[in-house]
């Protein structure tokens, strides 16, 4: 019964859907009244791929999503652990403090940072957006961190130690294979919060910056569903590459560079 | 035997203003186990925590070999340690955790050999591409003990390695821990509760009570000669009779009336609760009116059967009673 209840759950609200979107990308508009008819048509995919900037926007989107992906993970795993390993003075009001950017309107703190871009001469390029990614992103992926130390405990980490361990050593053997549930689950939710990103984006890159979305949303105004569609397929595709690429990395860095590097010492 | 190896001098610690342990001072002979023993929260584990370098001693210092190692970090420390939990690595197989410490000098090759060896000490040489999940307590437990020896520390610290396993399973263990770590002339600090363990694992027992070390000495010695009344309660099973003396439990009977004379006999008023069978004797359980406290003495297995509630008395004759002092037994 749970099995049944799963399985049909999944088909109506998840591969019904996606089904749907790519038979659409594929059909022409159909209006209402029209009698059904059955022609395929590329015209979707032809308009999506004739864009000139669409190459470069899908690498332009993918680079930021995975360059905020990366700062986020080097700003949260530390944090993540220092919040849930340590103790300290202030840390439930330091705690506090890192989850405020989620409560302001991002907007308001987009519209301030841009003037000190501007001042910083970073504005209108792709590394301001990075940047400015961060403020909806950061709160998120330290929250998911900590709950990850949580889980991991501090005492396989000392077992390591003391065992001879270098911290950096512990790190890539024992602290990022076992946090790998909670790394994927950042890089999903970063990946697709940054590439979701239109009015920040268009802020700071003041139209310079070519994302996805940039493209994505204009066409919103047609209502030619059928490039709709196959704008939608290429965004859901965009965050599983970004997690693919995360994945590989994070392979290497964990068997490649694990004993290999203390050989010789 | 008569160089020491292992100097823990006049350590002290205190976390904020309170005082965990202070001035605790011991030394150890190479190859030498000692069982360090004492109720719940009286610092052992933090003890154990800080000479391991996961925690700083307030004050004191520590040799091994002469050389102090107070100044070095965790991992350069030649200490290895095996928690109350196994924490074995989920995502490496069980030869991966055995060498992990190895692999961090030798090739892959030379490690897994060595591990191999260590692995059929422990009878485990069958599990070595298996993951922990589908080893037993008892086992992980004895993979966490040779992925500590293997990379043979000067000092190993077993913090009750065995409390999470059950009784059968802690017998079976302790007595090949013990061959392992006689065998590879471990020098070893061995921290638990229970009183049996340490005599059975410890060439000598460390009594920590109270935030101190109340006495140290062979198994026997510490048991039969308590050094005062903390020791005679936690450790040794005695009777204590005032502040400066008393009866071991064996010396002890139970009537029901006051037969025999004053003057050769003491007498203790109290209440039969239960009675136990172990190891082939039987012990009644009482509790004493006067002191309110429980005691647990041998009786002869064909003593007649007590029921629950009734009142006599605990007898001994009052040559039994010892005094506390260093020399030990003491008659008046």
């Amino acid at each position: 019964m749970k099995k049944f209840l799963f399985y049909s759950l999944t088909i109506l609200f998840f591969l019904g859907p996606a089904v749907l979107l790519l038979f659409k990308s594929v059909t022409p508009v159909w209006k209402w009244g029209e009698p059904f008819h059955f022609n395929w048509t590329s015209r979707g995919w032809e308009s999506f791929f004739m864009d000139p900037r669409i190459v470069q926007a899908l690498s332009l989107s993918l680079m930021i999503a995975l360059v905020v992906t990366f700062i986020n993970l080097w700003i949260a795993i530390p944090a993540g652990k220092a919040l849930s390993h340590t103790n300290f003075k202030g840390k439930s009001m330091i705690e506090t403090f890192l989850v405020l950017p989620l409560f302001i309107p991002v907007l308001a703190a987009a519209l301030g940072l841009h003037v000190t871009m501007i001042r910083l001469g970073i504005a209108n390029h792709w590394f301001g957006v990075v940047i400015v990614h961060l403020v909806p992103t950061v709160p998120y992926s330290i929250k998911v961190m900590k709950a990850g130390y949580d889980r991991l405990g501090s005492g396989m980490l000392e077992q390591a130690k003391m065992l001879g361990a270098r911290p950096f050593h512990v790190f890539r053997t024992i602290e990022l294979p076992m946090l790998m549930p909670s790394v994927r689950s950042v890089v999903f939710l970063i990946v697709t919060i940054s590439m979701s990103q239109y009015v920040l984006t268009a802020v700071i890159g003041g139209g310079n910056v070519i994302t996805l979305p940039i493209i994505y949303y204009p066409f919103l105004q047609s209502v030619d569903d059928t490039v709709m569609a196959a704008f939608s397929i290429a965004f859901a595709v965009l965050p599983v590459v970004a997690v693919l690429i995360v994945e590989l990395v994070s392979k290497w860095l964990r068997t490649n560079m694990s004993f290999r590097s203390r050989r010789s010492s | 035997m008569n160089k020491t190896y292992i100097d823990i001098k006049n350590v002290h610690k205190s976390f904020q203003k309170n005082e965990v342990f202070g001035s605790i001072q011991l030394s150890l002979n190479k190859g030498e186990i000692l069982s360090l023993v004492g109720p719940s929260g009286t610092g052992k584990s933090t003890f154990l925590r800080c000479l391991a370098g996961l925690d700083q001693f307030s004050s004191g210092d520590v040799l091994i070999e002469g050389k102090t190692i107070l100044s070095k970090k965790t991992k350069d420390r030649p200490i290895g340690m095996v928690f109350q939990q196994p924490l074995l690595f989920p995502h490496l197989t069980i030869l991966e955790n055995v060498t992990y410490g190895l692999r961090l000098h030798k090739k892959k090759k030379e490690a897994d050999i060595v591990g191999m060896k260590y692995m059929k000490f422990v009878g485990l040489e069958g599990y070595t591409q298996m993951y922990p999940h589908s080893l037993s307590g008892g086992q992980q437990q004895r993979v966490a003990l040779i992925r500590a020896l293997i990379v043979k520390p000067k000092l190993l610290l077993l913090d009750e390695p065995f409390s999470s396993l059950d009784p059968d399973l802690r017998r079976e263990l302790r007595d090949g821990v013990r061959q392992l770590l006689k065998k590879e002339g471990m020098t070893a600090i061995f921290v638990t509760h229970d009183r049996e363990e340490a005599m059975l694992l410890g060439d000598r027992v460390a009594v920590l009570a109270n935030g101190s070390l109340q006495q140290i000495g062979n198994p026997q010695d510490v048991y039969e000669h308590p050094y005062n009344q903390t020791v005679a309660h936690f450790f040794s099973d005695a009777l204590v009779v005032d502040e400066h003396h008393y009866i071991r439990n064996y010396d002890l009977n139970w009537t029901d009336s006051k037969v025999g004379h004053s003057t050769e006999n003491i007498f203790y008023r109290a209440e039969w609760l239960n009675e136990s069978y172990h190891y082939g004797k039987r012990y009644a359980h009482v509790k004493m009116i006067e002191k309110n406290r429980r005691l647990v003495l041998p009786i002869d297995l064909d003593f007649r059967r007590v029921a629950h509630g009734e009142m006599g008395y605990i007898r001994a004759r009052q040559s039994t009673k010892c005094r506390f002092n260093k020399e030990g037994k003491f008659n008046e």
